[in-house]
């Protein structure tokens, strides 16, 4: 007869066996994928592929032909990501924050009401819809593709996120920092501005590069949006590449296949570093409050 | 005998905090506060005391508008500086001559000590030259009595300090912008008997220049500190007296019978 307090063990072992045995299952995935980026993505990497623009398909032809690596490099498709990135968040940063302010100080206000509830919808919002929205708005009306109109797509998806982030940093603070900063006579925007703010500053621009590295991955409102283009552009009207519109479009063509795991690695990695970096920010920024 | 300053306010007879059936109410016909009248002694320290839950605190941030913070917090009756409804001047005005220190230790968090005394004229927008800042740094924390341990760290986060000069911090931070009134919600409740016996002397010198409203909820501490004193029960104002006379022989027997129950 095995004891109660056995018993109890022999679950509590059990339970540990089940944790880590179903994190392992877990991990498979993600490390499979790392595994297949980094075996297959590597062949590709040399300098001229942060340095060149991608191929034409027949030069990828050919270099196929010849068992070459395919000439050229996703250097339109970076510097369009990083182009269309910082006019994504010139139009999301300033609105998103604003806007989280208002909801988390005027929660109960009917408008305020209202925004969180749209901005709820627009967080889980298909991001092709959001492109195709932006098509019909933008790019038909101007007649063509173009950067600013992808930026606009972005923006919309960015936007929920730019003012969740916000709104859950504020409610982390404690009432008594705003309370003791009016209570100095200080405006309420003065309070925001220079206790709130520097108060929250490392969660916030944890909470921006963190939705960044979520829109850097976001491809459907491009395709539609920005259409891409085999150069480097940075007029703002004129069709413009991004990174996941060449994964995409290397995808498309069967003789720059290989390239799609160098891009897929570059992106990766990028997406991998800013993540650090946002810890990192968290990490060193932290600032722990009294009473906590 | 009175120090100068409480002299200057005597005889102009300035800085006068009247409440007039003040009344707050969290929601409607529930009430923290129930008319309560009574008319501050200048220069002198007025204790609020009563059980958990009697309006003392409500009491105290109501005085300074803080409770307009919370929409559904109303106050009616009229609270009067120097004879001027509270309600009709401006919030940042009132908060600015009437000071308050919280019952926890709140600096803020971003800002070094320096910054943090500083820090109610850059919320005001309040422009000093560099010496103007040094010494009102150095006064104001020699006036809470931390200028000695904290003068060859002024650049270290306030929240390096000890709870208890972290209190003191802040009521400097409070003095720095030279309030008529400062308002004391328990400051001593998270502190060390040290710090308490520290921020008690200081609230005994800064008496001559300030009027000083303080909630205790430490009946002793009240009784060694306050000149006069006013007791709360449920939001209503049972007694007011100087202290002395309440604590030794209460009027009223609600009073006498919370002193009772505190002694035991």
């Amino acid at each position: 007869m095995i004891s109660y307090q056995k018993f109890r063990i022999y679950i509590d072992k059990f339970f540990h066996v089940i944790v880590y045995l179903f994190s392992f299952i877990a991990l498979i995935p993600f490390l499979s994928i790392i595994w297949t980026l980094l075996k297959k993505g590597l062949i590709h990497v040399n300098p001229n592929f942060y340095t060149q623009t991608s191929p034409s398909a027949t030069e990828a032809i050919l270099a196929n032909l010849s068992g070459e690596i395919i000439p050229g490099g996703i250097l339109n498709g970076i510097c369009g990501s990083l182009y269309i990135l910082l006019i994504t968040i010139i139009l999301t940063v300033p609105l998103g924050f604003f806007i989280g302010v208002y909801i988390h100080e005027n929660r109960k206000q009917k408008f305020s009401i209202f925004i969180q509830y749209i901005s709820a919808i627009f967080y889980g919002m298909p991001s092709i819809i959001i492109g195709i929205t932006v098509y019909v708005f933008i790019v038909k009306s101007f007649h063509s593709f173009s950067a600013w109109a992808g930026s606009v797509a972005l923006s919309v998806l960015m936007l929920p996120m730019i003012i969740r982030a916000t709104d859950e940093t504020l409610k982390s603070l404690p009432t008594y920092l705003k309370e003791s900063g009016l209570a100095l006579g200080a405006s309420y925007t003065s309070v925001i501005l220079r206790v709130i703010i520097p108060t929250a500053k490392g969660n916030l621009l944890t909470g921006l590069l963190i939705s960044v590295s979520r829109i850097l991955g976001v491809t459907a409102p491009l395709i539609v949006t920005t259409l891409g283009c085999s150069m480097v552009n940075w007029d703002i009207t004129k069709p413009t590449s991004s990174i996941t519109l060449l994964i995409w479009n290397f995808s498309n063509n069967p003789c720059m296949a290989d390239m799609v795991w160098s891009t897929s690695l570059f992106l990766f990695i990028f997406i991998i570093v800013l993540n650090i970096i946002a810890k990192h920010i968290a990490w060193k920024w932290k600032i722990t409050l009294p009473h906590e | 005998m009175p120090g100068n300053g409480k002299l200057h306010y005597l005889m102009n007879k300035k800085h006068l905090l009247e409440l007039k059936n003040v009344s707050v109410s969290f929601s409607p016909g529930i009430y923290a506060i129930k008319n309560v009248s009574v008319s501050i002694k200048p220069c002198a320290i007025t204790s609020v005391i009563g059980a958990s839950g009697a309006g003392k605190s409500t009491l105290l941030r109501s005085i300074n508008r803080m409770h307009e913070l919370y929409p559904n917090i109303k106050l009616s009756g009229e609270i009067s500086l120097d004879g001027k409804n509270i309600m009709e001047m401006k919030p940042i005005e009132v908060r600015r001559r009437i000071g308050m220190v919280f019952q926890m230790p709140n600096p803020f968090p971003a800002m070094n000590i320096y910054q943090n005394v500083l820090s109610g004229y850059k919320l005001n927008k309040i422009y000093l030259s560099k010496a103007e800042k040094d010494e009102i740094v150095e006064k104001s924390l020699q006036d809470v009595a931390l200028w000695d341990e904290v003068k060859n760290s002024l650049n270290k986060s306030a929240l390096s300090l000890t709870v208890g000069q972290q209190q003191r911090l802040c009521i400097a931070r409070t003095l720095a912008l030279q309030p008529e009134f400062l308002l004391m919600d328990d400051p001593t409740s998270s502190i060390d008997p040290i710090c308490t016996n520290r921020i008690e002397e200081l609230m005994y010198r800064l008496k001559d220049n300030h009027t000083i409203i303080v909630v205790a909820h430490n009946l002793s501490q009240a009784s060694r500190i306050s000149d006069y004193a006013m007791y709360l029960e449920k939001g209503e104002l049972v007694e007011y007296d100087i202290s002395n006379v309440m604590f030794v022989a209460p009027k009223d027997k609600r009073t006498e019978r919370y002193i009772t129950e505190q002694i035991e």
